[in-house]
């Protein structure tokens, strides 16, 4: 499919472009839309033909060679030892990874207990991205469609959290948030 | 909310939006790549492309908007190379969202023709680092190729418009697209 790469010298002159450095607030407001737009094409050709779940397999599959190494077996042997530092530990990791899509403020969790946690977002900016994307695209679909294929991945068997014993046995669906409630199995 | 109190906030500070725009930037590029992929295996890429420039002619107002307000008849027929211009400067601006300063560099529009180079494209460096870190079997230039099938759709809105890619040229690190405006 690619073609082959050439050393192209027109002999038109060419020039920087007349325009203003974009201030990285709005690279970064603008990537965020732009990855949810993405993500949301992605899943409408994918619902429109019945391959979701292929889609979230190989999504899954991904994950496992992209995500860091905290996920090793030095931190097996620590869940399997101390599981509710374990688990906060592992949340704190989870929380600052993913404020490449959420602000600070969003993040909760309960002081975990017998190797369960319970953890929320609140105020979700992805939820509020999702439903302008939805209005805006005109797709058929419900508000959650979204978070569901979040869930499909955090509940795959082969998703690095699952594989590691951190188990979703609770998901619950708020207003504006969602709460996840994670058993250390 | 009662019956799940979370009354404490994770011990962390609080991310740099330099690195949040590159972490977002990178995640983007491994899911719009595991969409490849997936759509890639199982024959249905032109279906995927298909969608998204449909999409396209939704979203012109968040990144395509300006364009629109340069690509009237009358002032195409008065000022081409003016409107060629004007158009790309708007396209540029909007594509800085995932891409370094000066990576750009654009000719002087001329009979209705204007060339653009993307050097150094991070895009480009993105997909090959993420292409090797998921191990999958073709180039980080294939999700060019996308872009390409993308630019070149009929139902792509600045093909609509009359902005048709006429030579695309791959080049080491970047690429170099010619548009005619028809």
């Amino acid at each position: 499919m690619v073609q082959e790469v050439k050393k192209h010298k027109p002999d038109i002159k060419m020039y920087p472009p007349n325009i203003k450095a974009m201030p990285l607030e709005e690279k970064y407001d603008r990537a965020l839309d732009f990855f949810e737009m993405d993500h949301m094409i992605s899943y409408y050709t994918h619902k429109r033909l019945g391959t979701v779940q292929e889609w979230v397999n190989d999504t899954v599959e991904a994950y496992n060679k992209s995500v860091p190494r905290f996920l090793g077996p030095v931190f097996k042997t620590f869940a399997v030892l101390a599981p509710n530092l374990a688990l906060r530990k592992c949340f704190d990791a989870v929380f600052n990874l993913d404020q490449q899509h959420h602000d600070l403020s969003e993040f909760e969790y309960s002081e975990p207990k017998d190797g369960q946690i319970v953890v929320r977002w609140k105020n979700c900016a992805r939820l509020k991205r999702h439903k302008k994307w939805i209005k805006q695209l005109g797709y058929d679909f419900d508000d959650r469609e979204i978070c569901e294929v979040e869930k499909m991945h955090l509940t795959n068997p082969n998703h690095p959290g699952c594989k590691m014993g951190f188990v979703p046995v609770e998901i619950v669906w708020e207003e504006g948030g969602c709460v996840w409630i994670y058993k250390r199995a | 909310m009662a019956h799940h109190p979370t009354p404490n906030k994770p011990d962390i500070k609080d991310m740099a939006i330099e690195d949040k725009w590159d972490r977002v930037h990178d995640f983007f590029t491994m899911d719009h790549m595991v969409s490849y992929y997936t759509h890639k295996r199982l024959g249905t890429v032109k279906e995927w492309v298909g969608d998204t420039v449909e999409a396209y002619n939704k979203m012109m107002g968040r990144f395509m908007g300006p364009i629109a307000q340069f690509m009237g008849k009358l002032a195409v027929n008065i000022a081409p190379n003016m409107v060629l211009k004007k158009a790309i400067q708007e396209v540029l601006y909007s594509d800085q969202m995932m891409h370094g300063p000066g990576e750009y560099e654009v000719s002087e529009p001329k009979d209705g023709e204007i060339t653009v180079r993307f050097k150094n494209c991070l895009r480009l460096k993105k997909q090959n680092e993420m292409v090797k870190k998921l191990g999958y079997p073709f180039e980080g230039r294939e999700i060019c190729e996308v872009e390409k099938m993308h630019l070149t759709h009929p139902n792509h809105p600045t093909t609509k418009m009359g902005i048709i890619p006429t030579d695309i040229t791959w080049e080491e690190g970047g690429c170099l697209w010619t548009f005619k405006k028809v």
